[in-house]
């Protein structure tokens, strides 16, 4: 937890929502009372936030996403393949995903409308998709100017799944992330592919 | 200047933050089953009266195709094409499979979502579950069915007994008359 601190000096912000979706799914997986845990912990870390009570359109300091990623490691055991069903959870449960749903009329129109949807949850980084490519199967997603942890990593990529299984039709829809900041590349590269 | 439209945002993300609450608890309080899917047929939205009767729970079920709901995909194509040509369908009976593949039979409802009136973002899907009814007009027939046999045979016992009648008074007018 030593270096969970340093994650204060991150800057940009996220979407309340955010936050109502990881409360709805620690409880999914560990009750109210994991819940509580989460929250003591950030607390005494000199955050306290109610995360069932965030204003789905508020906005909050960014770090508090890793943050809590981390907490979730340390206090209730969380492997990373929890972290990347949490984000396929919040892809799925998502009410602004709900909401912007005009966007996903097809597949071109959802992906072209993807810069705009990852602003409507933060206010750094900048994603597209740069590839689609619908004989092959597959799609390349590039995020500029996100530098949080490697477990938001983990988490993105359960997340971009999700979202894409809701835009494509395609069954086997598998991702990987094929380029990481964390890992000395400029940017990260997400490449989602299905049968 | 500055001030009053920082105000003003406050004041918009408070309503939309209300709104927002007003959309989640309607969804929620529906008795009717609702789901939402976009125009590729993938679930985006249920509610948990559709989560009741189907037996999916949202996290299963979101992101999947609702085609697997239905008897085939042929079922759910038509549903949809219809809907979206036509804007809506009622009172279609169909057939949908729960998880533990129950066929529960169902009356459909659907109305399509557009964007300024041209393509279409996804469509409501609602049922009314026609399994209760189902089984009352089944044993609805099957009385009417009894009651039918038994009016057929007290009819035919009624029939029989007037032609015994008339027969015996045939008979007793003949012995009369060779008297």
């Amino acid at each position: 937890m030593s270096d969970i601190k340093s994650l204060e000096k991150k800057e940009g912000l996220v979407r309340g929502e955010k936050f109502r979706t990881h409360a709805s799914f620690i409880i999914f997986k560990n009750g109210k009372e994991g819940l509580r845990k989460v929250e003591k912990e950030l607390k005494a870390l000199g955050h306290p936030l109610v995360l069932e009570d965030a204003g789905t359109f508020k906005w909050y300091p960014a770090f508090l996403h890793p943050m809590i990623l981390m907490i979730l490691k340390d206090i209730l055991d969380w492997s990373n393949e929890d972290i990347f069903e949490m984000g396929t959870y919040s892809a799925k449960l998502s009410f602004m995903n709900r909401v912007l749903v005009r966007y996903m009329v097809s597949t071109e129109k959802a992906l072209s409308k993807a810069p705009q949807m990852w602003r409507n949850y933060y206010d750094i980084g900048n994603l597209k998709a740069v590839d689609f490519n619908e004989n092959k199967k597959w799609i390349l997603i590039h995020l500029f100017n996100f530098d949080m942890h490697p477990l938001v990593c983990i988490y993105n990529s359960g997340y971009i799944l999700q979202s894409m299984r809701n835009a494509v039709r395609g069954s086997n829809m598998n991702i990987e992330e094929t380029k990481c900041i964390h890992k000395g590349d400029d940017y990260h590269e997400y490449k989602v592919t299905w049968e | 200047m500055e001030e009053k439209n920082e105000k003003k945002i406050k004041i918009l993300l408070e309503d939309v933050t209300l709104l927002e609450n007003y959309v989640q608890d309607l969804f929620a309080f529906t008795p009717l089953p609702l789901v939402f899917i976009n125009p590729t047929g993938t679930v985006l939205d249920v509610n948990p009266a559709f989560t009741d009767v189907v037996g999916h729970d949202a996290y299963d079920i979101v992101g999947q195709p609702i085609s697997s709901m239905f008897k085939s995909e042929e079922v759910a194509k038509k549903i949809m094409n219809e809907t979206i040509k036509n804007g809506s369908i009622s009172n279609k009976e169909i057939i949908i499979i729960s998880k533990d593949k129950k066929k529960i039979p169902v009356s459909i409802f659907a109305k399509s979502r557009n964007i300024s009136g041209k393509d279409s973002s996804g469509m409501f899907i609602s049922f009314f579950d026609l399994t209760e009814m189902k089984k009352k007009e089944k044993k609805l027939k099957e009385k009417l069915e009894e009651t039918e046999q038994f009016r057929k045979l007290v009819v035919g016992r009624e029939m029989k007994m007037v032609q015994l009648k008339e027969e015996i008074a045939q008979l007793k007018n003949k012995n009369k008359n060779n008297g």
